[in-house]
């Protein structure tokens, strides 16, 4: 096989995508080029396996519906912050060491800037474990700010009464307080919207009570 | 959890599904938390396999008709260990190919990343850079080597 033979052969393996490789192509390769082909199909595949990887983190619903994306709606308050650590008595640097063993990626530097720069982007799950180990409440920590919802499907929905009778829900299947169930399942409309769907409010609004009942459910089937 | 669902649902070409077997797996998890879990990431990688494979065979029944039972049974075969341990060292190569980009050039980084990770067609690619479709290719290959040696190398200094 000549070097154009055997480059025509990869590009036609490429092309075809080494996923779905019929073993057209391949068959022509001698076993020398055989190997050096599947050493390439094999990078080709971990580059498109780096190339799908999780979705960003503000269109990724698991993570909204964790409570992993900051909102700015529901922010740490950096004076309530710093007023429930020293009432817990606890350094800058313990806290931090509280965090980083719930797993959070917490340095001492970050506790610092929460309390005396900028806390907006800390996201409301990272202010329960604020709350839990300050040995306070979240609604305490969180400074409520009234920005407008930018979509306006998102903005018809959280003023409806069954999002409300949908967070109070969550709220109590999460053990979470209803500010921060608010700010999960909004942030999961978004990243729906931020998604690239166009869903309008009521198609939001059955998309969350999917959701809910989905975990409700089970929640009930594990109690005794 | 994605580059695992990506991984089995891409053999149907069905890998934009990945987003909605991460969350199904994640819902399953929240509505009955496993007792006694020692490894959550095992637990994890295990069920967004799992919903992947659900997905897969759902698709195939669907191209098919019922006839599947055995394409079923796979969703609880395997060893669930191994699978993590597989999913760890794939993570581990993904990252390290992707840093392994900085060795390209523009143009050749251009054609990997656009071409072989993200799949946009040839033609596009080809028309952005001003090359004809069969000179994408070239670059491709051409990079793709480079990137394997770049991976050897990165190997050799990992031991």
């Amino acid at each position: 096989m000549t070097k154009d033979d055997r480059d025509e052969a990869l590009a036609n393996l490429l092309e075809a995508r080494a996923g779905h490789v019929t073993g057209k192509g391949r068959a022509f390769l001698s076993e020398e080029d055989h190997a050096e082909v599947e050493s390439l199909i094999e990078v080709a595949d971990l580059l498109w396996e780096a190339g799908h990887g999780a979705p960003p983190l503000e269109s990724d619903p698991v993570a909204a519906m964790l409570g992993l994306i900051p909102d700015p709606r529901y922010a740490l308050d950096p004076k309530a912050l710093a007023r429930a650590r020293k009432n817990a008595g606890l350094k800058s640097s313990e806290l931090a060491g509280r965090l980083v063993a719930r797993g959070w990626n917490v340095q001492i530097r970050d506790v610092f800037r929460w309390e005396n720069q900028s806390s907006v982007d800390v996201a409301p799950a990272l202010i329960k474990a604020i709350a839990e180990e300050a040995g306070t409440s979240v609604d305490w920590l969180m400074a409520s700010r009234q920005a407008s919802a930018d979509h306006d499907a998102v903005a018809a929905v959280t003023r409806s009464p069954r999002f409300e009778r949908l967070v109070e829900r969550w709220a109590r299947i999460r053990g979470i307080s209803r500010a921060l169930a608010a700010s999960a399942l909004e942030s999961r409309m978004l990243a729906t919207v931020h998604r690239g769907d166009h869903p309008d409010a009521d198609q939001l609004l059955q998309s969350l009570d999917a959701l809910v009942t989905a975990v409700e459910s089970g929640a009930s089937r594990d109690e005794p | 959890m994605h580059r695992v669902a990506t991984k089995v649902l891409r053999e149907v070409g069905i890998a934009h599904q990945a987003r909605d077997a991460v969350q199904e797996a994640m819902v399953s998890l929240m509505a009955s938390p496993p007792d006694d879990v020692r490894n959550w990431e095992a637990v994890m990688v295990a069920t967004t396999r799992r919903r992947a494979l659900d997905r897969l065979d759902s698709a195939a029944v669907r191209h098919a008709g019922p006839e599947l039972s055995e394409v079923h049974d796979r969703a609880d075969g395997g060893d669930v260990s191994e699978e993590v341990a597989e999913s760890i060292d794939r993570k581990r190569a993904t990252a390290v190919v992707w840093d392994s980009l900085a060795v390209l050039d523009d143009r050749h980084r251009k054609v990997a990343w656009e071409y072989v990770a993200l799949e946009r067609p040839r033609a596009e690619v080809a028309a952005d850079l001003g090359v004809t479709p069969g000179r994408v290719s070239q670059m491709a290959k051409r990079a793709l080597e480079h990137l394997r040696d770049a991976m050897s190398r990165e190997e050799v200094a990992y031991d």
